[in-house]
């Protein structure tokens, strides 16, 4: 492969540089091109980096600058395979590369990122893009990737084929960078591409009217040379369409004017451009014959067997999960170990008062219990990186297209549903790469069934308190085996309730899934770094605002009002009397008859009930509880362990009810953020309203039922209730 | 002393929980009538 003569910078230098209006330039690219690490490389910022299409759903803005000084603004905009599709996040690049986005700057320079090893697939998109009216500089990467699978590109001869400047680049390593920094700023300066293919004459007539409409709404002429033709085949109307006047009749007339030339509408563009792009390729491309099957392929043939490949994944899902009990413990032990000495050392300096106790049993105890899970978090996603980084997740994504199929979810629910994976707000915006709004509205109504990472403390304090340690077979034990039991229960779930919305609210017939097989790659360690650190940022940020303050608000509710104090009762008595007095005592009262056939006491419920702001609170308010509740100052999975019931002397909490708890949290919508994200998504207003009420109304429903079936069929089967 | 302290530590948590959720309700409206954008949760 050649490299790419680049032009040498421009003279602009010192301070004058530094102060000179930003070059800007927008990023866009099929999904999967390492669109996501090319930016990350570029600006140094931290973005998802996935290998499996629709990681960026909104636009990310960042910036770098040059070693002169000159600085450079990015929008990475959403992965798409071309403009013609109409789903929200491909309109969102047009209306960017067109100018027509209100809110963000119209690029100096479109980076179009091309996958070296499908040239032929990216070329459409970039087509597209070139007619826009823009300087568009192509960086040609994973070229690494295609040299490996035995893919020459004449890169010289592409560049003059395009009429456009390509560097070749490979974003993980960083080769090729500075050379494409310096082709961007001097792309800035030369005449914008124009179309490199041109149509029959007939064809060209029938469009005229068409773009004279798009033209004197104030689109550039070969922009509306590209929308007059992508238009035939678009079906719907887009924002950045909204105001043409004479769009539609415009339209219509130029489908009825090529139809009469002997042309299917639906089918110019892709024969136009796909056309040309044979021609390019043919010209560019050579293929080494492959004689023995890539390591790709042989993985893929167990990996995709119909029964070795879901038999893998399983199995591969159980050991991540064990992991993150066997590799967590000791490091979550000398975080426990810390905060106990923090609360000791406070508790000794600090005078005994109300003070003390807020800052020992309100804060330290509520905030402690959750920050004590970070190593699983940290342990989880670090898994998760490598499944996403290495390809095997689109391999899990075709594994579970079959059941998507058969309960009528598109197939491009998977990535919104995985990412339901770490967080529902993530998910749920995910979905907008879904361009069927029925299929859309049914994936955002079961994503929050997804155990997300909110979740996990829960799970791990319950699981970790009460489900022993016994290995089933070496690396995998009873603790993993149950939480994967825990994950599955939601995506199980989440797949009927999708099939039941698809069957009456939101009927409409399932469609294929066109996916895309990644080659396996080693993951990058920086960005695995670097999820895993975004992912604890996020939960110790959560930690140290909204559960500081809601651990706050709970050990005021659960110290006053004070009951008078009564010397001559045992210590234990005079805090439990005066903690079943307090506000919290009397709201739990309150919530007691309702969780009390699930084999919940008081505790549980209002702690169930304080997480509807957010479900680690479940973990913090059990927390603060026994940290106001009692002397004992041991961790809090221990301290569920022996409590026992006042009344009968019995253990408070049993297996059977903590597995009745988590079957409730992996149902319930506990979580303010996928409330407001939902009313958002689905529409705004009272529509999002309502589609929010019927979400969080059936998850609660469900939620309770079902933790109802498993403590009374628990009972039933003889095992231990609540005491 | 204490109690105020205290007291101001409580109000204070409250009055910043209480002032969330109404942003994010209102940034949940304002985005949803502009059709996009974030809505400022720390997601």
């Amino acid at each position: 492969m050649t490299t790419v003569p680049v032009p040498a910078p421009g003279a602009a230098s010192g301070d004058a540089a530094a102060t000179a209006p930003a070059l800007r330039v927008a990023i866009i690219g099929n999904p999967n091109t390492g669109k996501t690490t090319l930016f990350n490389a570029l600006t140094g910022l931290r973005q998802r980096v996935g290998n499996f299409a629709g990681v960026t759903v909104e636009r990310v803005e960042g910036a770098f600058r040059l070693d002169d000084g000159r600085r450079v603004a990015v929008l990475d905009l959403p992965g798409s395979y071309s403009l013609s599709a109409g789903s929200p996040d491909e309109q969102i690049a047009l209306e960017v590369l067109l100018g027509r986005d209100r809110d963000r700057w119209r690029p100096d320079v479109v980076l179009v990122v091309v996958d070296a090893v499908h040239l032929e697939r990216n070329l459409f998109l970039t087509s597209q893009v070139m007619e826009l009216g823009v300087p568009v500089v192509v960086a040609l990467n994973q070229v690494d990737m295609a040299a490996d699978e035995g893919i020459r590109i004449d890169v010289p001869e592409l560049i003059h084929e395009l009429g456009v400047t390509v560097v070749p680049t490979v974003a993980k390593t960083g080769e090729g960078l500075d050379a494409l920094k310096r082709a961007l700023f001097a792309s800035a300066t030369l005449p914008a591409p124009v179309r490199r293919f041109s149509l029959p004459p007939t064809v060209d007539a029938a469009l005229a009217p068409l773009v004279g409409v798009l033209e004197a709404d104030g689109i550039p002429a070969g922009a509306a040379r590209m929308e007059a033709l992508r238009l035939l085949s678009v079906r719907r109307h887009e924002v950045h369409l909204a105001r043409v006047p004479g769009l539609d009749s415009g339209v219509r007339g130029a489908v009825d004017a090529v139809r009469a030339a002997g042309y299917n509408p639906e089918r110019l563009e892709a024969d136009a451009r796909y056309a040309w792009i044979g021609q390019v390729t043919g010209r560019v491309l050579q293929r080494r014959e492959r004689v023995a099957p890539s390591a790709t392929d042989r993985i893929d043939a167990i990996a995709l067997h119909r029964v070795w490949g879901p038999l893998c994944f399983v199995l591969l899902m159980a050991v991540v999960f064990q992991s993150v009990f066997t590799w967590a413990t000791p490091i979550m032990d000398g975080i426990e170990g810390v905060l106990a000495r923090v609360g000791e050392w406070i508790g000794a300096r600090m005078p005994e008062g109300e003070l003390r106790s807020l800052v020992v049993d309100g804060v330290i105890a509520g905030v402690g219990s959750v920050v004590v899970f970070l190593p699983q978090i940290a342990i989880l996603f670090a898994f998760i990186g490598v499944l996403e980084q290495s390809g095997y997740m689109a391999r899990a994504a075709f594994l579970v297209d079959r059941i998507m199929r058969r309960v009528g979810l598109h197939g491009q629910s998977f990535i919104p549903m995985l990412s339901g994976y770490a967080c529902a707000v993530p998910g749920i915006m995910a979905t907008r790469t879904i361009s069927d709004p029925k299929d859309r509205l049914a994936t955002i109504m079961v994503v929050p069934l997804m155990s997300c990472s909110a979740r996990l403390p829960v799970y791990t304090l319950l699981i970790g308190a009460f489900v022993p340690a016994t290995a089933l077979v070496p690396g995998l034990g009873l603790q993993g085996a149950v939480m994967l039991l825990m994950y599955l229960l939601g995506t199980v779930t989440a797949f009927g309730v999708a099939a039941l919305f698809k069957r009456t609210l939101l009927r409409g017939p399932a469609r294929p899934m066109i996916l895309e097989l990644p080659p396996y790659r080693w993951p990058g360690m920086r960005s695995l770094g670097v999820s895993v650190a975004q992912r604890c940022r996020l939960f110790l940020q959560r930690a140290g605002t909204v559960i500081l303050a809601i651990s706050i608000v709970l050990w005021a509710l659960a110290t006053y009002p004070r009951l008078p104090d009564d010397p001559s009762l045992p210590e234990a008595t005079r805090q439990e009397r005066q903690l079943e007095h307090s506000a919290l005592g009397h709201i739990g009262k309150a919530i007691e008859p309702a969780v009390r056939p699930l084999g919940y006491d008081w505790k549980i419920g209002v702690s169930i009930a304080a997480s509807f702001a957010a479900r680690e609170v479940f973990v913090s308010t059990m927390g603060t509880i026994y940290g106001v509740g009692s002397e004992d100052d041991r961790a809090l999975r221990e301290r569920l362990v022996g409590e026992r019931s006042a009344v009968s002397g019995r253990p408070a909490y049993t297996p059977l009810v903590a597995v009745s708890l988590m079957v409730f949290y992996v149902y319930a919508l506990m979580c303010i953020s996928t409330v407001a994200i939902t009313v958002r998504e689905a529409g705004g207003g009272r529509l999002g309203w309502r589609w929010a009420g019927i979400q969080f109304g059936y998850m609660l429903v469900l939620a309770w039922v079902a933790a109802w079936l498993v403590y009374r069929g628990g009972l039933a089967l003889g095992f231990a209730g609540a005491g | 002393m204490q109690t105020l302290v205290v007291a101001a530590l409580v109000l204070g948590a409250l009055g910043w929980l209480v002032r969330r959720v109404v942003r994010q309700v209102r940034a949940t409206r304002v985005a949803a009538r502009a059709g996009g954008g974030c809505q400022g949760c720390e997601h």
